[in-house]
């Protein structure tokens, strides 16, 4: 037989026609009391799911309270003052459901998922926990012991160190995007911080973010008069959550940040620096040449790092947003004799792109993946609503993705190049290298002082709370 | 090869297309052909099958929601068929096969995917190799031509053999040499199997890929990558006759091969227990674990081994998580352990912990020891039962919730179970259990020979 040398085999198939990109709607309407609902209605399986989202979060924690947002949040779904935590846990159980309380770094709030059937009685669970939260010291101290025990463990193993501080070596240790939380902070949040900081989260300029198995009628019915109800606090005045005004990115001096972790099978590696806001206008392009530096397997980092080198298993670069403010990062977990190799070309790959535009296929390739991949991001409801809650996240309107749709259509390798040059520096990039100091120092040093490659501010050592070890050189 | 080099074949390779499609055959030829429903708290499965003449089998769920369909396509191989010196082969495919075929160059499975809008990947486990992929629908020809082509022709060269193998040793790396426990724990599951096809890890070792030949390998891929060990399932928005005729013309012509051995059933006796201490450089705090061999995936007492321990391990409000975290607050977290242990005929019931500083294994042990007895006397609750038969059914909801969820359970009942709906019929078995059951598979499975491992920190 001669199958593989069939005509229609030598060629990629030719797809059929496409279909149109038909992008969900999402209801909204204002609750008495101000809150907006995005609601996602979709019936084809038998649950809900919502979260109420308040405009604050972490970045608000108060300079030697570091993580009180996080533990708090923990704290508060430990079960009600009628309900033990193994009550609650129980209590929830029961229906199969989940009730939670969260906080992200600028958002928090509250959730439920469940299936449609138990949707309101998780849903007074949820107003309980809100309403009446246990609070109970026994909980606070295993919180805390569970999260010091996490911190010592992430301490030590390059990858969730290195998540853990490339923040702050691209925003400043003093930063509200960069500050880290330590055992000691963990240490001075005290149940009654809690008490205070959950008094405050009221649902003034929050959203309910709903989807699923339910409507309008129910979502008014079970939640109008409650939420209102959460507005106020118990004196009748309006609670107002902690705000913070986001200052410009203060990193302290320094090239490439290195922190020691003897016997690491390889080095985690991060470069990069501050990046646009996620509301910048040339978006679309930025987004399609990021993709093509280190988007997917396909990008160049990848390609260069991983199947040609062979210094990794893989190796990406990006930028993510925050409300103000973005950052950009190229990062890999490398082989420990390729460290320095490797940063060398994922630098080299960050001027490349700058220099001189991208290839026709390339630009082909991520436009056509971002345009047919956008069904992907409405398939089940809950994407929706992840999907809109972005959008609304970054105070963008909800027809967005029309304009987004026709921006990519029209992109060009200029715009990309013009994307690059303003939102990719050539140097002054920030690098922080976690690895086996016996094996990466004196390299990493004296590539800290090629002052053309990096910017040349030198090599500062770390530790694992992202303190100076040994003084700065 | 260099980046560039690569890229200009990629280019090539692309210039040359032109408006063909996938031919139709006028009339499939299929072996057997037939549907299989489902229908779980009002989800129905109505999947429509048919195999075909090479002993491929194909299954097609139709759900025109969205424009798109996943697919998966899985292989009844796994780390478990291995030989002793040559492990990591299984896993090792799931690399080769993204290196290009007779029509498909290096690295142009992920340009045509991503370049489409779609997503890809592979997973490789000790019982079977499953590569997937979401596509917009009208990429249907895409999808099959390309699996076609590797299935048919892959490119098992030494340039991509040696390339390959820095790339999962690197791999290996990265997911266990450096990451806290795991190393330990894999090692540990491989003594508790020794003997057995899971008494190594699924990555295999440095040493084998090191000793491997590319003879060795692409021996390994024509006794196992032929479609008479392969189970392909497209779930969405596809039409069953479109797909039938399509995968005849892609896959009909690629030969049937020798029949891949049959597994023998795996002894699941242990007569004294096994324990291990491994000194961990990157771990902080110990870790303790506790488990028991219990049975293999097909055996009548699996739903009840289960849900006997979810009601005494999963979650906050478990029994034993409640009592060691909350009540007597000796442990900072449970650790999920899963069905890291053995496989599809090797079946293991473990928990670990992460104790709080200061509190031993004996304080632990003498409370699992407890609930363990009095569960052998008198069972579980029956709201503990109804709360694990709640859970699986919400997971079993949430998976069946996505295409992709779908396309994997369906690959994994046909391959594992010969029956692509297993997963409603095992929610009827959860169902069935009784607090009688619980107690008797506690009495004949948690015995006191059991499998221990203590993690410890390394000063």
């Amino acid at each position: 037989m001669v199958w593989p040398d069939e005509d229609f085999r030598y060629e990629a198939p030719v797809p059929g026609p496409k279909p149109e990109v038909h992008i969900p709607q999402i209801t909204t309407f204002t609750m008495e009391g101000g809150v907006d609902v995005y609601l996602v209605e979709r019936d084809r399986l038998p649950t809900v799911s919502l979260s109420l989202s308040i405009p604050t979060g972490s970045v608000a924690d108060p300079a030697g309270k570091r993580g009180l947002a996080g533990i708090c949040s923990d704290l508060i779904e430990q079960g009600t003052k009628r309900l033990d935590k193994p009550a609650w846990e129980a209590a929830k159980a029961d229906l199969a459901s989940s009730v939670y309380s969260y906080a992200d770094s600028e958002t928090l709030g509250f959730g439920l998922s469940s299936l449609h059937r138990n949707f309101e009685a998780s849903a007074d669970l949820m107003f309980e926990m809100i309403e009446s939260p246990g609070m109970r010291e026994r909980d606070l101290e295993r919180l805390r012991a569970q999260r010091k025990a996490n911190l010592t463990q992430n301490k030590a193993a390059p990858g969730s160190l290195g998540q853990r501080l490339w923040r702050s070596v691209v925003y400043g240790p003093e930063h509200p995007y960069g500050a880290l939380t330590t055992e000691a902070q963990y240490d001075a949040i005290k149940v009654k911080d809690c008490e205070k900081h959950l008094a405050r989260l009221g649902p003034a300029g929050a959203h309910l973010f709903v989807a699923g198995a339910t409507n309008e009628t129910e979502i008014r019915r079970i939640f109008e008069a409650r939420l209102a109800k959460l507005a106020v606090d118990r004196r009748g005045k309006p609670k107002a959550p902690p705000k913070v005004d986001i200052p410009e990115p203060a990193p302290r001096p320094g090239t490439i940040f290195f922190v020691d972790v003897p016997g690491a099978a390889q080095s985690q590696l991060y470069v990069g620096h501050p990046g646009p806001d996620r509301t910048a206008d040339d978006y679309a392009a930025t987004r399609l040449m990021a993709a093509v530096l280190g988007g997917g397997f396909s990008s160049r980092i990848n390609m260069n790092i991983r199947e040609n080198k062979g210094y990794a298993y893989g190796a990406r670069a990006g930028f993510s947003y925050r409300k103000k403010g973005g950052s950009f990062a190229a990062s890999s977990s490398v082989r420990t004799d390729a460290t320095i190799d490797a940063l060398r070309e994922i630098v080299g790959e960050i001027r490349r792109i700058r220099e001189a535009p991208v290839e026709p296929e390339e630009l082909d390739r991520e436009r056509d993946g971002t345009l047919l991949g956008l069904p992907a991001q409405f398939s089940t409801a809950q994407r929706v609503r992840g999907t809109y809650a972005t959008l609304v996240f970054h105070g963008l309107p909800l027809d967005w993705y029309e304009g987004f749709q026709a921006r990519v259509r029209q992109s060009t390798p200029a715009q990309l190049e013009a994307a690059a040059r303003k939102h990719l520096r050539e140097d002054g990039f920030k690098v922080l290298v976690v690895g086996d100091g016996a094996q990466v120092r004196a390299g990493l040093q004296q590539l800290a002082s090629d002052a053309k490659l990096f910017g040349g501010e030198g090599f500062v050592e770390l530790d694992g709370d992202g303190n100076v070890v040994g003084g700065a050189s | 090869m260099s980046r560039m080099s690569s890229l200009r074949r990629w280019m090539g390779a692309a210039a040359l297309v032109t408006t063909t499609a996938l031919p139709l055959s006028a009339r499939a030829e299929v072996a057997e052909e037939g549907e299989k429903k489902g229908e779980l708290m009002g989800i129905e499965m109505k999947i429509r099958h048919f195999t075909l003449a090479n002993g491929m089998r194909v299954f097609v769920l139709e759900d025109h929601s969205t424009p798109m369909f996943s697919m998966h396509l899985g292989y009844g191989v796994g780390s478990r068929d291995e030989v002793e010196g040559r492990t990591g082969f299984a896993h090792f495919f799931e690399h080769m096969m993204y290196k290009g075929s007779a029509n498909v160059p290096d690295g142009g499975h992920f340009r045509y995917v991503l370049g489409a809008g779609g997503k890809m990947n592979a997973f490789t486990t000790a019982d079977r190799t499953q590569y997937h992929c979401v596509l917009p629908s009208h990429y249907l020809d895409l999808a099959l031509w390309l699996e076609s082509d590797r299935l048919d022709s892959l490119a098992v060269t030494e340039e991509n053999f040696e390339n390959q193998r820095q790339a999962v040793l690197e791999e290996k790396a990265m997911r266990i040499d450096n990451v806290p426990y795991t190393g330990a724990l894999q090692s540990f599951f491989s003594d508790v199997w020794a003997g057995t096809g899971y008494g190594h890890s699924t990555i295999g070792s440095a040493a084998d890929l090191n000793a491997a030949k590319v003879e060795d390998v692409k021996a390994f891929f024509d006794k196992y990558y032929v479609p008479n060990n392969a189970v392909l399932a497209i779930v969405g928005d596809v039409d069953y006759e479109e797909v039938k005729a399509k995968v005849d013309s892609t896959f009909g012509d690629i030969p049937r091969g020798e029949a891949p051995p049959k597994h023998e059933p795996i002894d699941h006796t242990q007569d004294k227990p096994l324990e291990r201490t491994v000194a961990d450089p990157l771990a902080q705090q110990p870790l303790y674990l506790v488990g028991w061999k219990t049975v293999p995936e097909n055996h009548p007492d699996r739903h009840a081994v289960e849900i006997m321990m979810n009601a005494l391990l999963r979650g906050d409000s478990a029994r034993i998580t409640r009592i060691l975290q909350d009540e007597k607050k000796l442990v900072i977290a449970s650790v999920p352990i899963g069905s890291a242990s053995g496989g599809h005929d090797a079946g293991s019931a473990m928990a670990a912990f992460i104790p709080m500083p200061g509190k031993t294994f004996d304080d632990i042990n003498a409370v699992i020891n407890g609930e363990i007895a009095t569960v052998k006397k008198s069972g579980i609750t029956a709201k503990e039962l109804s709360k694990a038969v709640n859970q699986i059914t919400v997971d079993t909801v949430t998976s069946l919730g996505t295409n992709d969820g779908r396309a994997d359970l369906i690959v994994t009942g046909a391959l594992l179970y010969d029956d692509p709906t297993i997963v409603l019929s095992d929610l009827d078995k959860y169902r069935k259990v009784t607090v009688a059951d619980i107690k008797r598979v506690a009495n004949k499975y948690l015995t006191d020979n059991r499998l221990v491992l203590q993690v410890t920190p390394k000063k």
